[in-house]
């Protein structure tokens, strides 16, 4: 019988191994948790998609440029317990998104938190971050 | 704009899709149904794969196995087809140009090509050796190709959100 074992041990042993790398993070870019950049802009999408929530800006740098970010979120479901709908923003809408920037330095971030026109603030990231 | 991608951006705008990209519970849920099916299907064609290779229910015949558990292969690969289809549809435009989702529609493919192979040449003569305890080297091969290749399809799988 513990000859039998040794096999399956061995193949699981093995697949924990190769798994190990898999762990670090989600998402398409990584982000850099230790900086906070924040950008205004108007919005020209605001896609409340699953698994993750997109938001596009269109900032304008010191020259008057306009560069396109784009910010993601977390899930919709967890975006409606911070009191977001679909419907929060649309474009044209003058936003303030703070959040942490891509390692790679590409327009992106993963929002952290967004000023809506109101005044009001709100959360984009799940409970306690993603 | 090529054929594929128009199909694409037409299903993300159907009703089903936009419906489940933008719920809330049911995308995780489908998600969820989604793994469920993967558990049956990878299963069940492990343990005829590991059957074929020799390294299980080496007391049983091959027939016995593959009569037992090619049904439920079936049926996971049904649910698998029918999740995937929906996943799929709420987010095709960004599925079509991933390259997790492109390797495992691929290694898919090559899974199907192996057993269709597998069925129509070794299983062929399986009534000389049935009962032995390792099969020829046709199928120990078949076996084991079908084992590595599920298994890249479900890592391929998991690596689309990370690619």
């Amino acid at each position: 019988m513990k000859g039998k074992m040794f096999f399956p041990v061995i193949v699981t042993i093995g697949f924990l191994a190769a798994a190990a790398p898999a762990f670090p993070h989600h998402g398409k870019a990584t982000y850099d948790e230790t900086k906070l950049a924040t950008i205004m802009g108007t919005v020209s999408a605001f896609q409340f998609s699953n698994p993750h929530a997109e938001l596009f800006l269109d900032v304008k740098d010191e020259r008057g440029n306009i560069e396109r970010w784009v910010g993601e979120g977390t899930s919709p479901n967890m975006l409606v317990r911070e009191g977001w709908d679909r419907k929060t923003l649309k474009p044209g809408d003058m936003i303030t998104a703070t959040g942490h920037p891509a390692r790679n330095g590409t327009n992106s971030m993963r929002i952290e938190k967004v000023i809506l026109p109101s005044g009001k603030e709100l959360t984009f990231e799940g409970p306690g971050g993603t | 704009m090529n054929f594929i991608s128009a199909i694409c951006v037409w299903l993300e705008q159907t009703g089903w899709g936009t419906t489940i990209r933008e719920s809330l519970w049911l995308f995780p849920v489908i998600e969820t149904v989604h793994i469920f099916g993967i558990i049956l299907l990878v299963g069940a064609t492990s343990i005829l794969d590991l059957r074929l290779m020799g390294l299980t229910f080496r007391d049983e015949s091959v027939s016995l196995i593959a009569g037992r558990f090619i049904p439920w292969a079936l049926a996971g690969f049904i649910i698998q087809v029918v999740t995937g289809f929906l996943l799929f549809s709420s987010e095709a435009t960004k599925m079509y140009g991933n390259i997790g989702f492109q390797i495992k529609m691929l290694l898919i493919l090559i899974a199907g090509i192996n057993a269709l192979v597998f069925h129509s040449v070794a299983y062929k003569s399986v009534g000389k050796w049935d009962r032995d305890p390792v099969g020829p080297l046709s199928a120990r091969a078949a076996g084991l190709i079908s084992i590595l290749l599920w298994f890249g399809i479900v890592a391929a799988g998991r690596w689309i959100a990370y690619v």
